[in-house]
């Protein structure tokens, strides 16, 4: 890696470059004439802001009243919160610190953008510096084990699935090593792989000249580069969450990506599962009781039976049982791979036993 | 998938000119996650991590200083008995005189070695219960169990050596623009959430080192723990605003201030723990710490000031009296200094590593390949390199040009400059004193954690 500096005023640069950026996608988006520019422009400011509160954890959060935007900054401060924790964290490896930094977490819903944070770390730490076949292998070994140790029994697989998009997005020249040693390993390791892959091809830098093309370029990636079928559909479930989490509140460019791409989605429900992870996200970020815009979009007359297929469908037949599945097992991990959702039934009536994941 | 793939490995229909964009875009995602990577997270990946490395530095040299620490606080307490110094001198301030102090210079044996150090002591009136005669022994009863608790327990949570920094509450809604760099709101900062002291490292009695949780920096261990429980600990504290000014041509001139550095690392241990109950008449009970200060393992220009002693000791004891009067005696002892500063002039090396710095930005990383290697090679080049320390090296100078007479009728000497060092501790500790009275006035209770504010317990603000 280069030798540039890394001064204290990095981070306030780097923030500031955001704000600029999104303030630039803002006045662009104004100015276009076309909805499909538009909406791509909308949707590279939503990643400019979702960055730049990753980058300003949770420091910025204080004071600030109640509400879906707020809610929705602090899931991203807090991501940024645990990703800063775990990296700033001391001696005994990441382990030990990781797992106090989840034991604190202020509540349950703080639980998943914590582990997600801790992931991202724990990922970087894994792959940073000269790496060659050898090393690489005992990194992700050592990634594993401190990943499964540290997190809470359950959310494993949110703490797993930030190598994907580490390795794709900071060293993709080793992303072939990695997934052929998780299939080495054979613990079903890949489907997490490939997840966050899919969730790093959503916010590849090279994708940002051409915002109204970006997530299209995305998906072409995720259909692409996995190496056979379920991985491509753990992609494409990664992207697809990626997707919905950033633009949570304007699933206009949901919609749009619908009408555009929509036809090129693979069979199955891939894109599916990864709209209703995020949307479980959310749910459990907020303990159920807010709604977003996605909920209450009504889509124009072309997007609608997209919408209604890949969206509104799901949300109303699978999303409740879902939800229901996870506190019932705790696997909450689980939401970071593509599953098939057919095995998610209609609502059930709720169970006085249902369990409570931490 | 990987960059190299060769033309079987290409999707069917995909054509080179595809595959090439997809390589090039690979490259430009690495360089640019890299860069933004580096900005964020404060070091490339592939650096050195802060918090993780310089806790783990730190831990292997707390040992070593612990010991040195040891051997100076033995010397001291063998010397203070008998007051004599090889060197003393009376130190004062404008007003609240402390009711003894002064500073000295000597030799004391550490690590087997002879070591020139100097030091100061004071001892100042800190409190004294505002009661009726016949009431004032059950108070100063009552006063000596709220004191244990303040200097065991609570005192390191919320002391600090700085002055405390004011600010307004101001909340405004997030600014999301570039606005933000023009924003006069203030800044919110981690940092001033907590007091002076941090807790790092511990390690336990029979067992290994281990990191504080990051949750509990703040709170630091009670310290009779230090008893049984814990074999050292090691903390850092935050002292701003700590320079020494050099005026080479006298009062009223200008002047050079140098910002020695901005914080130190000490560890404690149970030899510097005073936990005494009616040690003798008149006395009621003496409650103290002190800590042995810890080399900063990372160099840098400064060549003396906290984190550069070679071996210092503080001690800050509350003795209680029969009558409830509370004085504070404190001791600080260190090496005298070899250097003040260290500049290295080194124009070839400053030449590549701007060299590097600027190609690198160029090419956002993606010749780092190439001119990394370059640059070491270039960088190994044999060649002289001047040190020189502009503090001493002055003072030498001076010297040697008015043939003595500046050390003689100017006080421009290192003695001069000792002693300034000295009043500069002399002062930062009779603030950080001072500063703790009104936090101890304020708790009604201090035996009663339960009715402690929360800033109190976990020594830092909410």
């Amino acid at each position: 890696m280069s030798a540039l500096p890394s001064p204290p005023w990095g981070r306030r640069l780097l923030t500031a470059g955001l704000a600029a950026g999104r303030l630039v996608a803002g006045a662009v988006e104004s100015a276009l004439p076309g909805e499909s520019g538009r909406t791509g422009w909308q949707e590279l400011g939503n990643k400019l802001d979702a960055f730049r509160w990753f980058q300003e954890g949770l420091v910025a959060d204080r004071g600030e009243p109640g509400g879906v935007d707020a809610t929705f900054r602090r899931l991203w401060r807090t991501e940024g919160e645990g990703y800063r924790r775990a990296t700033e964290s001391a001696v005994e490896g990441r382990g030990a610190a990781a797992v106090a930094l989840l034991r604190s977490a202020p509540g349950p819903g703080d639980l998943l953008p914590l582990h997600a944070g801790l992931g991202l770390a724990l990922a970087e730490r894994a792959v940073q510096g000269e790496v060659d076949g050898t090393h690489l292998a005992v990194r992700v070994d050592r990634f594993v084990a401190t990943a499964r140790s540290a997190a809470v029994p359950g959310w494993e697989g949110t703490v797993l699935e930030a190598l994907g998009l580490v390795v794709r997005t900071l060293r993709p020249e080793l992303l072939d090593a990695v997934d052929r040693h998780l299939a080495e390993r054979g613990e079903g390791l890949r489907g997490h792989l490939w997840h966050g892959v899919g969730r790093g091809l959503y916010f590849l830098p090279s994708h940002v000249p051409s915002p109204a093309a970006a997530t299209a370029r995305a998906l072409e990636k995720a259909l692409a580069e996995p190496p056979d079928r379920r991985r491509r559909d753990d992609a494409v479930a990664g992207l697809a969450w990626a997707l919905t989490l950033v633009n949570l509140l304007h699933p206009r460019v949901v919609e749009r990506f619908l009408v555009r791409c929509g036809p090129r989605l693979p069979s199955g429900d891939a894109f599916e599962h990864g709209v209703l992870s995020a949307l479980v996200v959310w749910h459990r970020a907020t303990g159920g009781g807010m709604e977003t815009p996605l909920h209450r979009h009504r889509p124009e007359p072309d997007g609608a039976e997209a919408w209604a297929y890949r969206v509104a469908g799901p949300l109303r037949d699978r999303f409740s049982g879902l939800v229901q599945e996870l506190d019932r097992t705790g696997r909450w991990g689980e939401l970071f791979r593509h599953r098939p959702l057919q095995r998610y039934a209609e609502a059930a009536p709720a169970e006085d036993s249902a369990r409570e994941a931490p | 998938m990987s960059s190299q793939r060769e033309d079987a490995d290409r999707a069917p229909g995909e054509t080179p000119a595809a595959s090439a964009r997809d390589d090039l875009e690979r490259s430009l995602d690495r360089a640019v996650g890299r860069l933004v990577h580096a900005l964020g997270s404060g070091s490339p990946p592939g650096s050195r991590q802060p918090g993780g490395d310089e806790a783990t530095e730190i831990a292997h040299l707390a040992e070593e200083y612990l010991q040195r620490g040891r051997d100076l606080l033995h010397w001291w307490k063998a010397r203070s008995d008998g007051g004599s110094f090889a060197s003393r001198f009376e130190l004062g301030r404008t007003f609240n005189e402390a009711t003894e102090s002064y500073g000295f210079f000597d030799t004391a044996e550490v690590g087997g070695e002879s070591m020139p150090v100097m030091g100061n002591f004071q001892e100042m009136s800190y409190d004294r219960p505002k009661s009726a005669p016949q009431g004032s022994g059950a108070a100063a009863g009552w006063l000596r169990d709220q004191m244990r608790e303040f200097v065991l327990r609570y005192f390191m949570r919320v002391s600090d050596f700085r002055e405390p920094e004011g600010f307004a509450e101001t909340w405004r809604p997030p600014l999301s623009t570039i606005f933000e760099m023009l924003s006069w709101c203030p800044e919110e900062s981690e940092e001033l959430r907590g007091f002076g002291f941090q807790q790092l490292v511990y390690k336990e009695r029979g067992g290994g080192v281990h990191p504080f949780r990051h949750e509990e920096r703040y709170r630091i261990v009670d310290l009779r723990d230090l008893l049984e429980r814990y074999e050292w600990i090691v903390v850092k504290v935050r002292i701003f605003d700590f320079r020494v000014t050099v005026r080479p041509f006298g009062a009223g001139t200008p002047e050079i201030s140098l910002p020695l550095q901005e914080a130190s690392y000490l560890v404690l241990s149970r030899d510097f723990v005073e936990i005494e109950e009616e040690p003798e008449p008149g006395v009621l009970a003496r409650y103290g710490f002190g800590y042995a200060f810890v080399r900063d393992p990372r160099p840098g220009m400064l060549g003396y000031g906290p984190g550069q002693f070679d071996a210092a000791i503080e001690t800050i004891h509350f003795h209680v009296a029969d009558d409830g009067s509370v004085r504070v005696p404190m001791v600080f002892v260190a090496n005298r200094p070899e250097r003040v500063a260290t500049v290295e002039v080194d124009p070839w090396r400053w030449s590549v590593e701007l060299g590097r710095r600027l190609g690198d930005l160029a090419t956002l990383g993606l010749a780092d390949r190439w001119i990394a290697p370059m640059a070491r090679m270039m960088g190994a080049v044999p060649r002289p390199r001047l040190r020189f320390d502009p503090v001493l090296g002055y003072v030498r100078f001076a010297d040697a040009v008015s043939g003595g007479m500046a050390a003689s009728r100017l006080c421009i000497d290192r003695e001069q400059l000792e002693k300034d060092f000295l009043v500069k501790h002399y002062m930062q500790h009779y603030q950080t004193i001072a500063g703790s009275l009104a936090t101890w006035r304020l708790i009604g209770d201090w035996c009663d954690e339960a009715s402690l504010p929360a800033w109190v317990v976990e020594g830092r603000r909410p």
